[in-house]
């Protein structure tokens, strides 16, 4: 039957009336509902491009002080200017080797990690550069409610939100959601199998060869009918296991090797979709939250008020809801603390 | 991006829908006028200067700090005092069934004792009370005709988060997208712990109570004040409403495999009410009985307005015709 399921997965909010650990209550009180979609126009969403156009002036500056950074020539998170002779905050745990930051006036130079520090996340790097315009602080924090908005590198808002809540400790989890096999794909139950209808970047699903449109035979041995049944099968395999693949690719059965990656620390959290989420996104002594759904690879630029002001720096994309910004002073004690280190030998 | 594969956007769900089992007695609705679905144009239209957006600022801000001493957390979800007595608006599944005794903790960490009420379980609207006595914080409650498209609204609720130890109230900014009878969506972000939280709009009043999400950020539906009003005694007397009451409510005799953006039938009941008058499958509702109809779910939301036997007017679309027919509705249990 060749029919679109066209169907739209939603869940029920609550964990279920009677849960008493979010945890120790694995997603079962959910509810799975099926409802139509209804026409969204884009006039009517917050974050439409007349409105992000309207903020475009005031965020200019902050726009100015942001980089991207680039790990092996991918683009793997933002960068906010901290000091005018080339001092630039990004996400630590983003970066891999051969660091570049391309700044907002274009110019792409090779960077050095000066330092990263482990409680924040953040990490200090340096190009060879002078005259920068670094970010202009807010000097006090915003309230909840208050209109914020991410930007780019020298590019008015990518989006707009508000303040969630006052800043807080985000400790994490004491029981992390156990950790299993991950191939980094999205999947869909159109015609016989599973098929693959999205593929991670890096991930073990695009190193083993996977391409959307691929129909998931076998896995690990095991014959697989049905989405579900795929996920399941994969929640069982630990991760750094080789495991054989069969998919049908048009016409042909071909035979592939992925060896499985990690999942990131999933947890019941997640079921409420709204992903991707960073993959270091607990363990601060404080952030503040709020309602961006920042990128995991746009983590470590400016978050900034309706004024223009810098009020913090998006440190994790952490749930459905929920971004995390590290507040001015938590940054610029970062900055001291890693640049006193690198001064004494 | 791709998903991780926990989570397949798309599941195997044929959603089969019968229009009319779930039919309960007309006239509890306070408005004389049902609310059209709609979805023409914006009521409310975006900002257009920079001022506007820093008034905008300035409003919401003041607003969260006015009405979130009447949030509260309750079973896992969250809840709205709407009275100063302590009449509490959450979702169905937060209460789960009525009389069932509650603890609802005030943003201030004081806790106090209540009582679930009824529950509505198709549309998973719920009532609840305070049962400690007191002067309860609490808020207004917007009239179906009040929710306007395109209108700015907050969402002020306790979703889950890493910090286990508590909840936190969190703010969510939105516009509300879509509305009709059943529910009100927004992009206001909504996710588990935000069930039966309320939905403000920019007067600060309860427009919506936060239900279910989709993958999408954008897909938040939250319980209309609609559904309320048509409920509201039932809700209030502790009733527990199951979508299937056979015997009560009116039939129409259609059937949707729900997979469209529109009322597309994808059967007819043979002999039904709807085969009677002529209704047959590929049709498109457009007008059940005066009122615009968007979905199947709009549809199944008007049917249940009216009793079995009432005549009422339905405007269709098939092929190249409008076509309009005159349905005798039928009986639940007389197939």
């Amino acid at each position: 039957m060749n029919k679109t399921i066209a169907l739209i997965l939603t869940l029920t909010l609550s964990l279920g009336v009677f849960a008493q650990s979010l945890l120790a209550q694995p997603p079962d009180g959910l509810r799975r509902q099926t409802r139509r979609a209804v026409p969204r126009p884009s006039g009517y969403l917050k974050n439409n491009d007349q409105i992000k156009s309207l903020l475009k002036p005031t965020v200019a500056a902050a726009a100015a002080a942001t980089v991207r950074v680039f790990g092996d020539n991918q683009a793997v998170a933002l960068g906010t200017v901290v000091a005018a002779d080339g001092l630039i905050v990004t996400k630590a745990s983003q970066l891999t080797t051969k660091v570049e930051c391309q700044l907002a006036d274009g110019r792409r130079l090779p960077a050095t990690v000066v330092g990263r520090d482990e409680a924040t996340d953040l990490a200090l790097l340096h190009v060879d550069a002078r005259n920068l315009a670094p970010i202009v602080w807010a000097t006090s924090p915003a309230a909840p409610g208050s209109l914020v908005a991410a930007t780019g590198p020298g590019e008015g808002p990518s989006m707009i939100g508000a303040i969630s809540d006052v800043p807080q400790p985000m400790p994490g989890p004491t029981r992390r959601g156990a950790q299993h096999g991950w191939l980094g794909i999205r999947v869909g139950p159109v015609g016989e199998g599973p098929e693959v209808q999205g593929v991670s970047p890096n991930s073990a699903a695009e190193k083993a060869g996977l391409k959307s449109g691929d129909q998931i035979k076998r896995l690990d041995g095991a014959e697989i009918h049905s989405a579900d049944q795929l996920i399941e099968t994969l929640s069982r395999l630990p991760p750094n296991k080789k495991v054989a693949l069969v998919v049908d690719r048009k016409d042909k059965q071909l035979e592939l090797e992925a060896t499985l990656g990690r999942s990131p620390g999933h947890l019941p959290h997640d079921n409420w979709g709204g992903g991707p989420f960073s993959e270091r996104r607990w363990g601060f002594a404080a952030v503040i939250p709020h309602d961006l759904a920042i990128a995991p690879t746009d983590c470590g630029g400016p978050l900034v008020d309706i004024d223009g002001r810098c009020l913090g720096v998006n440190i994790a994309r952490a749930l459905r809801v929920a971004s995390y910004a590290l507040p001015p002073s938590a940054v610029q004690e970062t900055v001291e603390k890693i640049r006193a280190r690198a001064k004494t030998p | 991006m791709s998903q991780p594969p926990e989570r397949p956007v798309l599941l195997p769900i044929l959603a089969l829908a019968l229009i009319g089992l779930a039919a309960l007695p007309a006239g509890q609705t306070l408005h004389a006028q049902p609310p059209a679905v709609r979805q023409a144009a914006a009521d409310v239209p975006s900002p257009t200067s920079l001022a506007e957006l820093k008034v905008l600022n300035e409003h919401v801000k003041a607003l969260v700090a006015k009405v979130r001493p009447a949030v509260v957390q309750v079973s896992g979800g969250s809840g709205v005092v709407i009275s100063a007595d302590g009449l509490v608006m959450s979702a169905a599944h937060v209460g789960g069934h009525a009389g069932r005794p509650v603890t609802f903790v005030f943003p201030d960490g004081r806790r106090v004792r209540g009582v679930t009420l009824g529950n509505d379980k198709l549309g998973d609207a719920g009532l609840m009370r305070i049962t400690d006595r007191g002067d309860w914080p609490h808020v207004a409650v917007a009239k179906p005709e009040d929710i306007r498209l395109g209108e700015w609204c907050v969402v002020l609720s306790y979703p889950v988060s890493f910090d286990l130890q508590q909840r936190h109230l969190a703010v969510r900014l939105g516009r509300v997208y879509h509305h009709c009878p059943m529910d009100v969506s927004s992009d206001c972000t909504i996710m588990g712990g935000d069930s039966g939280g309320p939905l403000f709009d920019m007067e600060g009043r309860v427009i919506g109570i936060s239900s279910t999400c989709g993958n999408s950020l954008l897909e938040n539906r939250h319980v209309s004040v609609d559904r309320f009003q048509q409920y509201w005694d039932r809700l209030l007397k502790g009733e527990d409403m199951d979508e299937l009451e056979p015997g009560q409510g009116a039939v129409f005799g259609v059937e949707s495999d729900a997979d469209v953006d529109e009322a597309r039938l994808s059967g007819v009941v043979p002999d039904g009410p709807a085969a009677k008058a002529g209704v047959k499958a590929g049709d498109v509702v457009l007008k059940f009985a005066g009122a615009q109809i968007r979905t199947f779910q709009d549809l199944a939301a008007e049917v249940r307005k009216y009793k079995p036997g009432e005549k009422v007017e339905v405007e269709l679309h098939r092929g190249e015709q409008i076509l309009r027919v005159s349905v005798t509705l039928g009986k639940a249990d007389a197939k």
